[in-house]
């Protein structure tokens, strides 16, 4: 979108006008709807959350100052919103045996204080996309947020300074910690063997 | 530099962010560092898998779902902001309400009163009379039932000297309650703005600049929406009856301004008050709900072909109806407004005046000086009225006072009133 007919649109959203709210927003529902899914790890709450978000920046639209472009804004209200209600969630509900995680490729039960792995459930959580979403789900939110923006959603280094709201110098390094945490956690947790797939990988090619 | 160092470096590396001597550098190391080599693939590899894992797509009726949210949520903030409105209006009101009590009560000792409504009961004045005429005369007759009034003017006691004349309007389908909604206009910007104006004028001749008016009215293709008017003063010893009288007329958009600078010069302006309404985001978010809505009964009747369980067909239904009942709803809101689109609305409200001369000097005649007596008792009369009526405006805000102040004592008073009456008693009783 230009800037120019952006700020049109806030402008004219900035009154109240939904119309104008929604040509800004249309093109920001999928990626809002994905970083709550990564976040949240569920389809109903990511689109419970994500819709909040929308309805948050509309209410919240007067104090937009406009310093930065109007995307950067709203994902910064997606983050701060998933964020806490994940935190929230932490706080209330401890982890339960009976309910499960839910993914894109199933249930995988959740995983107990002292973290060992059955051969069933190391059985269930064979399929890679799965493990990176589990692994994803124990790094600590600082880099799970980077993760989330930098190699789901493809944020350049900027964007997710700016979207964050810190330097360009503490993104480069959490970016860098945080992927080396989470091949670390898949490693130790996930038994992950980079150098087979490596193998495999290239053999398959 | 060792190892460890180059290790942040991979990231950077794979995301093209090292300058170009440090990547030089970075290369460098790779060739003679395995294990940094091995760090590089494997976070490579992650990298790629993360990036296959396919976006999630929208659930069905998302972006619906968030716009039926977003109007919920504004509807439910403007009625908010409606309360207070109303609340400031309730306050508005009041406090008007008061200025016109005081204006009222002001202006009554200024000027004499002019209108000699009330039967007087005067104890002591032989003469009580006044003229009662009431009727109800259909919209063309004005002239002549005036003329009516005259004729058919027997006296008669106590009653009240009014002729009403209503006229109910052309278009019944117009059913407004006096509200600003009237109409809209639509620019090539396709804005919609709803244009009022108000008019007050003084004329000479009543009956003449409501033709006039009426003429101007057809003649710029618009039509009288409602017409009023009653006798405000008369003196029916001198034939003179004033009137005062509102017409609403609704004229199209397009020739407002004409209308408006025409309407000006039937008489002495009193007052003017134009106002406009921009009902554009109104217009323009009651379409998309219409949008919306029909997506949705698109939608739910899909459903319906495929729905088997009765249950299911049962809920549809109900769900069906609500969606069809918010589209008329709608729709017939923009159908309103479309319908309104070409007029504006015109509220005229006009004063029949004339230079009011003394009572006449009474023929040396008998029948004449009775009647000039007659008339002087009658002034009298009015100025006994006038007086008691100043001088009650005057006393009024004191006697107010002095009542408030007499019953808070009374309410203060009364306990210890009833004690000492009390102790009396006891007194007694030993």
């Amino acid at each position: 979108m230009e800037g120019k007919e952006e700020k049109l649109l806030v402008k004219r959203a900035k009154k109240g006008n939904i119309s104008a709210f929604e040509e800004l927003i249309i093109e920001h529902e999928s990626k809002v709807y994905n970083i709550a899914y990564r976040i949240l790890n569920n389809e109903e709450d990511a689109k419970d959350l994500s819709q909040e978000v929308f309805i948050k920046a509309f209410n919240s639209l007067h104090k937009f100052r406009e310093d930065s472009s109007f995307s950067t804004w709203l994902y910064r209200i997606a983050m701060n919103t998933c964020i806490d209600e994940l935190r929230k969630r932490k706080g209330r509900e401890s982890y339960s045996i009976d309910r499960d995680i839910q993914t894109d490729e199933g249930t995988i039960p959740r995983e107990f204080q002292d973290k060992q792995l059955n051969p069933e459930e190391e059985l269930m959580n064979k399929e890679l996309a799965s493990q990176i979403q589990w692994a994803l789900n124990h790094l600590s939110e600082t880099y799970k947020e980077v993760i989330i923006l930098r190699d789901f959603q493809g944020f350049d280094y900027k964007q997710i300074s700016q979207i964050l709201g810190c330097s360009l110098g503490t993104v480069k390094s959490r970016i860098s910690r945080a992927r080396t945490e989470l091949k670390n956690v898949l490693i130790k947790e996930k038994h992950f063997d980079f150098k087979n797939r490596l193998k495999t990988g290239k053999e398959g090619n | 530099m060792i190892c460890e160092q180059y290790r942040e470096w991979i990231s950077f590396y794979i995301d093209g962010v090292l300058e170009n001597e440090e990547k030089i550098a970075f290369e460098n190391h790779l060739k003679t560092c395995k294990e940094c080599r091995q760090e590089l693939e494997e976070i490579q590899f992650l990298i790629e898998e993360i990036q296959k894992i396919p976006e999630k797509t929208l659930p069905e009726d998302y972006h619906k779902d968030l716009m039926l949210k977003l109007y919920k949520e504004r509807d439910e903030k403007k009625s908010e902001k409606k309360k207070l409105d109303f609340n400031l209006k309730k306050l508005t009101a009041v406090a008007a309400s008061f200025l016109l009590l005081f204006f009222i009560m002001t202006s009554i000792g200024n000027m004499g009163m002019k209108s000699e409504q009330n039967g007087v009961a005067g104890e002591f004045e032989a003469a009580k009379q006044s003229y009662s005429k009431n009727e109800i005369a259909s919209s063309d007759s004005f002239k002549s039932s005036a003329e009516l009034a005259k004729t058919d003017m027997a006296s008669d006691y106590g009653g009240m000297a009014a002729d009403y004349s209503m006229e109910s309007l052309e278009e019944e389908s117009i059913n407004q309650a006096g509200n600003t909604f009237n109409a809209v206009s639509v620019d090539a910007g396709e804005r919609k703005i709803i244009y009022n104006a108000y008019l007050s004028l003084e004329v000479e001749l009543f009956d003449d600049t409501v033709k006039a008016i009426r003429e101007l009215t057809q003649k710029s293709g618009g039509y009288v929406e409602n017409f009023s008017s009653y006798i405000y003063y008369s003196e029916p010893e001198r034939d003179i009856y004033l009137k005062e009288g509102t017409i609403v007329i609704r004229i199209p958009v397009e020739k407002y301004g004409d209308v408006s600078n025409e309407l000006v010069k039937f008489g002495h302006l009193i007052s003017q008050n134009e106002m406009t309404e921009n009902i554009t985001e109104q217009y323009i978010e009651t379409e998309s709900r219409i949008r919306m809505l029909e997506l949705e009964q698109e939608r739910l009747l899909e459903i319906m072909e495929k729905a088997e369980e009765v249950e299911d067909l049962i809920k549809l239904e109900e769900r069906l109806n609500q969606v069809r009942t918010n589209l008329e709803i709608y729709k017939s809101m923009i159908k309103n407004w479309d319908k309104l689109v070409e007029f504006s609305t015109f509220t005229i409200t006009i004063k029949e005046v004339k230079t009011i001369e003394p009572i006449k000097m009474a023929d040396p005649n008998l029948m004449a000086r009775v009647k000039s007596n007659f008339n002087r008792s009658i002034n009298d009369v009015r100025q006994t009225f006038e007086d008691f009526v100043v001088s009650l405006s005057y006393a009024l805000i004191p006697l107010l006072l002095l009542i408030v102040i007499l019953g808070i004592t009374f309410m203060i008073a009364r306990p210890i009133f009833k004690k000492i009456i009390k102790m009396i008693h006891k007194r007694r009783d030993e």
